[in-house]
């Protein structure tokens, strides 16, 4: 006979401890993931640019205007057909849109967008590039500078923030998944082999104790000490107990007879 | 035949530990793997498209090229063009331009031309003039072709090296092999504490009520709030205590109802025991008692999280408008912490004496969380001082009621042990917290990490004010110790103060000097990842908790203390002359391996050789009274150590600052033996006499 309480417990501790384990690891595990994945996705996309600003710096270190490198547009056009990439476009230092990967747009007037845009995320003066959130894209501002170190405009490659966040959601899911799997899984183990044990290495000392004392109560006494199997401690405190309760039990059981008292309840 | 019980419940705790460390270990590697199979999956593709991407990039430079006019073989500085490329992206491993039938042109530098020149002379496909990617050998490659109006001129090949991804996940593996130590600890610890409040205390509680009533005290019943084996024991032991009662009861109201006098045995049974009347019986609450070791593991486990970037994390908020040097500054809030802690432990003793543990616990686990939670709003170091100071008298105020708790909780023979407990959670906490600290900074930032510590610090406070009581179990009533006094008698005694001067303080400089401030400096210096930080700075701990005692058992059967001692000093100072003069990552990193590994070995030794040295003041006001002295000087080098440190720093260098400080153990430990020596030559006693206690 053995009570689930104690082992519940014990087990309810070691689940807690699993559970912890599990959430550091599996933290761990998607932290890594999310760097080396925003890491890789956007060293792509800023070779792709690199190699577009060499191209147009190409032409304004050969005298002419930003304004004026019409090949542009048609490499603009034609890059924009790379993977993932939702569009590209040239701004001059005010934000006046020279050239975009998608014709129509260039009607369009993004000046106010793009400056405040810029000014908020202090990169209008900026000579480096830089990557800004704008709504569900990620926008890579690369600096345009001629031959005299002017920085004269900016192109601008925006993608969207699906191609990081995506992966990563999913990678949340994977995770979570297995986290969920690999703890229900521990924690139906953990608690059948504590049952286990509790009950093999523990339980034992607590029934034979209980089980030595309801002779006492019942008033069914014995000359001797019990025999017991506990630890020393135990043994050491609870013998002399047993020898003393024992005692006055006899005494006063044996005096309330004589003097035709009731019994207790326990009889 | 059966063990023992006591062998058996001994057996079956180490069983339940260990299988819980395995199981939660297995489970947490099995996580990784699926994790890393799954990283593979996703990274790699992402690899290929940037490999399609700067091919696109260098094939439409080659195009330009070819399309001057120039043949493709006699293309100028391709290589150094490649080898450019390769700088930039350390994921590829090869660049080569091959012509139409697959013949290497050129190539960048370090190119493996065994393994893949074949696979280009055989996949190449004159009729497919479209990009391809494969695998060859150890690498995944992408071909694409170089075409100038409509005609074939050659391949341009990229290879990115297949291990490429598995060792960036191989980086993390470290990350996870560090947490899976840290796990491994950290379930032993939680799950002693569960064991304590499970099993331990409860059967205390028993053995306790027992022994009171095998004393004759049948006065109380107990407040039964557990259904298990324990509150059924406890309830039975409730009805037997009322039935004494009531039978006593019973036979004392019959003979005064018939006015007889009590039989004598009855008599000398109400005068020999402390017997109540069922009516009368007070029914006293079940007290806790939790071994304290597993409150001590979490507090001091969060409490060590910043230890490997604070001086980072100060240098920060760095303003040069004070007139020192930039490094005297940044050690100040330093020393301050430790000035603060040590004032914590000499006044928090004393009123946790006077009003109990429990209390001054939780007002030192909320003091660090106030603290923690500031440090992170910090914005500039006077506010950082004041808030890491706040933090400090929190760290001291716990240190010294769970010191005190361990000891009033323990039988007199058991004190030692009860201590030697205290400590052993104190240094598994700083071991996994150095670790654990690092890695978290370097995902979730520095501020961060302030607030997790501040969390743990309040589930710490919670679980004291649940858990802890006041009762004490040992029946001795202990007098609060005078420290001024005892450190006046103490003075007087020249071995004392040369241990104190020689061994104990500069220990202590070298732990808060170089270990916690200089080391975490230097490694960010050389571009350390964070988390290897905390990694170098948990060897330290490591080596207290592991490799320390082990060392210290096995040769204090050879040597004495203090040849013990003294060689080992000796050893830990040339560790870190060591790592001045390899004045790199892997020297100072072996160095504090070293170091540490001597110190450790030779602590317990030098407590030892304090008590051998002092015997007379041991007979006069305690052991632990010397001891306690003897921390007090240590909290001295705890406060010069980070600002040494700076001074050093500012003056010499990093190098030499870690070369004083290999001199200052050497000075440290040929200053004791030189004591002992002089000690020796004046009373005309040898060292091993002496020490024998002749």
């Amino acid at each position: 006979m053995f009570n689930f309480s104690i082992s519940f417990k014990l087990s309810g501790a070691i689940v807690s401890i699993l559970a912890g384990s599990l959430l550091i690891i599996s933290f761990l595990n998607y932290f890594n993931f999310a760097k080396d994945l925003q890491i890789f996705v956007t060293s792509r996309f800023e070779v792709l640019s690199k190699d577009l600003k060499g191209t147009i710096e190409y032409g304004l270190n050969l005298g002419l205007g930003l304004g004026d490198l019409k090949t542009i547009q048609e490499i603009l056009e034609e890059k924009t057909n790379e993977q993932d990439i939702n569009n590209l476009l040239v701004t001059n230092n005010q934000g006046k849109m020279l050239f975009h990967s998608d014709p129509g747009k260039l009607k369009d007037d993004m000046t106010f967008h793009w400056y405040k845009l810029f000014k908020s995320n202090n990169i209008t003066s900026m000579m480096s590039s830089v990557t800004i959130e704008d709504k569900d894209n990620y926008l890579l501002v690369t600096p345009l500078i001629n031959n005299f170190n002017v920085k004269v405009g900016s192109l601008i490659l925006s993608y969207p923030q699906a191609v990081i966040k995506q992966p990563q959601k999913e990678m949340i899911s994977f995770l979570i998944y297995r986290f969920a799997v690999v703890f229900v899984g521990g924690s139906i183990v953990v608690f059948l082999v504590t049952r286990l044990f509790f009950k093999h290495f523990f339980a034992n000392i607590l029934r034979i104790l209980e089980e030595s004392l309801q002779p006492l109560l019942a008033g069914h006494s014995q000359d001797d000490d019990p025999e017991i199997e506990v630890t020393p401690d135990l043994k050491n405190s609870f013998i002399p107990f047993h020898r003393k309760a024992r005692k006055l039990l006899v005494l006063l059981n044996a005096e309330a007879d004589k003097m035709n008292i009731r019994g207790s309840e326990n009889d | 035949m059966t063990d023992s019980d006591k062998q058996s419940s001994k057996r079956g705790r180490l069983y339940i530990v260990a299988f819980s460390v395995f199981l939660i270990l297995a489970a947490s590697g099995l996580v990784s793997f699926l994790a890393m199979g799954e990283f593979e999956r996703v990274l790699v593709p992402e690899l290929d498209k940037k490999s399609y991407s700067l091919g696109t990039s260098v094939q439409g430079l080659i195009i330009k090229s070819v399309g001057y006019g120039i043949p493709v073989d006699k293309l100028n500085g391709v290589r150094e063009y490649f080898d450019t490329i390769l700088n930039e992206n350390p994921e590829l491993k090869y660049i080569a331009l091959t012509d139409k039938v697959g013949e290497v042109l050129f190539t960048s530098s370090g190119f493996p031309r065994k393994e893949v020149s074949a696979f280009f002379r055989l996949s190449q496909n004159t009729e497919n003039k479209s990009v391809t990617s494969g695998t060859v050998d150890k690498f995944f490659n992408t071909s694409l072709p170089i075409i100038q109006e409509g005609t074939l001129f050659g391949f341009l090949h990229l290879g990115i090296s297949k291990n490429f991804v598995r060792n960036r996940i191989k980086e993390i593996g470290y990350d996870i092999l560090t947490v899976l130590l840290i796990t491994f600890l950290l379930t032993f610890e939680l799950l002693l504490l569960t064991f304590s409040g499970l099993i331990d205390g409860p059967i205390k509680q028993l053995v306790a009520r027992f022994k009171s009533m095998g004393k004759g005290r049948f006065a109380n019943t107990v407040n039964v709030s557990v259904k298990n084996e324990f509150g059924r024991i406890h309830q039975q032991l409730n009805l037997i205590t009322l039935e004494i009662g009531r039978r006593l009861q019973d036979i004392e109201q019959a003979c005064s109802s018939s006015n007889k006098r009590l039989p004598e045995n009855i008599a000398e049974i109400a005068k020999d025991n402390t017997i109540a009347y069922p009516d009368s019986i007070q029914e006293i609450k079940q007290e806790r008692l939790i071994e304290i070791r597993g409150f001590v593991f979490l507090f001091f486990f969060s409490a060590m999280f910043p230890a490997s970037f604070l001086p980072l994390y100060i240098g920060e908020l760095y303003q040069p408008n004070l007139p020192l040097s930039k490094e005297l500054v940044l050690s100040l809030p330093f020393a301050l912490y430790y000035v603060f802690t040590a004032l914590a432990i000499i006044v928090g003793g004393p009123w946790s004496e006077k009003i109990g543990r429990r209390k001054p616990m939780i007002v030192g686990a909320l003091l660090n969380l106030v603290g923690y939670v500031a440090t992170a709003y910090a914005t500039d170091l006077i506010m950082l001082t004041l808030c890491y100071s706040t933090a400090a008298i929190g760290f001291g105020l716990v240190m010294v009621s769970c010191q005190g708790y361990a000891v009033d909780n323990s039988t007199p023979d058991k004190k030692a042990s009860a201590i030697a407990m205290f400590w052993a959670g104190f240094f598994s906490g700083t071991l996994c917290g150095n670790g654990i600290g690092g890695i978290l900074a370097e995902r979730v930032g520095y501020s961060n990490v302030f607030f997790i510590a501040a969390f743990f610090s309040l589930v710490v406070a919670v679980l004291m004010a649940r858990l802890i009581s006041e009762k004490k179990i040992s029946d001795d009533v202990q007098e609060p110790e005078s420290f001024f006094p005892n450190l006046l008698i103490l003075l007087r005694n020249a071995r004392f103060l040369s241990i104190a001067f020689g061994l104990s303080i500069p220990a202590k400089i070298i732990m808060t000097g170089f270990i916690f401030y200089l080391t975490p400096k230097f490694l960010a210096l050389q571009d350390v990842s964070q988390s290897n930080i905390g990694r170098v700075i948990m060897i330290y701990s490591l080596m207290f908790v592991f490799a320390g005692p082990v060392v210290s058992r096995f040769f204090e059967r050879l040597v004495t203390n203090f040849k013990f001692t003294f060689l080992f000093t000796l050893l830990s100072g040339g560790a870190l002359i060591w790592a001045a003069w390899m004045n790199n990552i892997i020297g100072l990193v072996i160095g504090i391996a070293f170091y540490a590994f001597f110190r450790s070995s030779c602590t317990a030794s030098s407590t030892a050789l304090i008590l051998e040295v002092c015997k007379k003041e041991v007979d006069a006001i305690g052991a632990a009274s010397v001891i306690a002295v003897a921390s007090t000087f240590e909290r001295i080098g705890n406060i010069l150590g980070p600002i040494l440190s700076g001074l050093m720093i500012a003056y010499f260098g990093y190098q030499e600052a870690i070369a004083g400080y290999g001199l200052i153990t050497i000075a440290g430990g040929i200053f004791l033996m030189l004591s002992f020596f002089r000690h020796w030559f004046f009373f005309g006693r040898k060292i091993s006499n002496n020490l024998e206690g002749a």
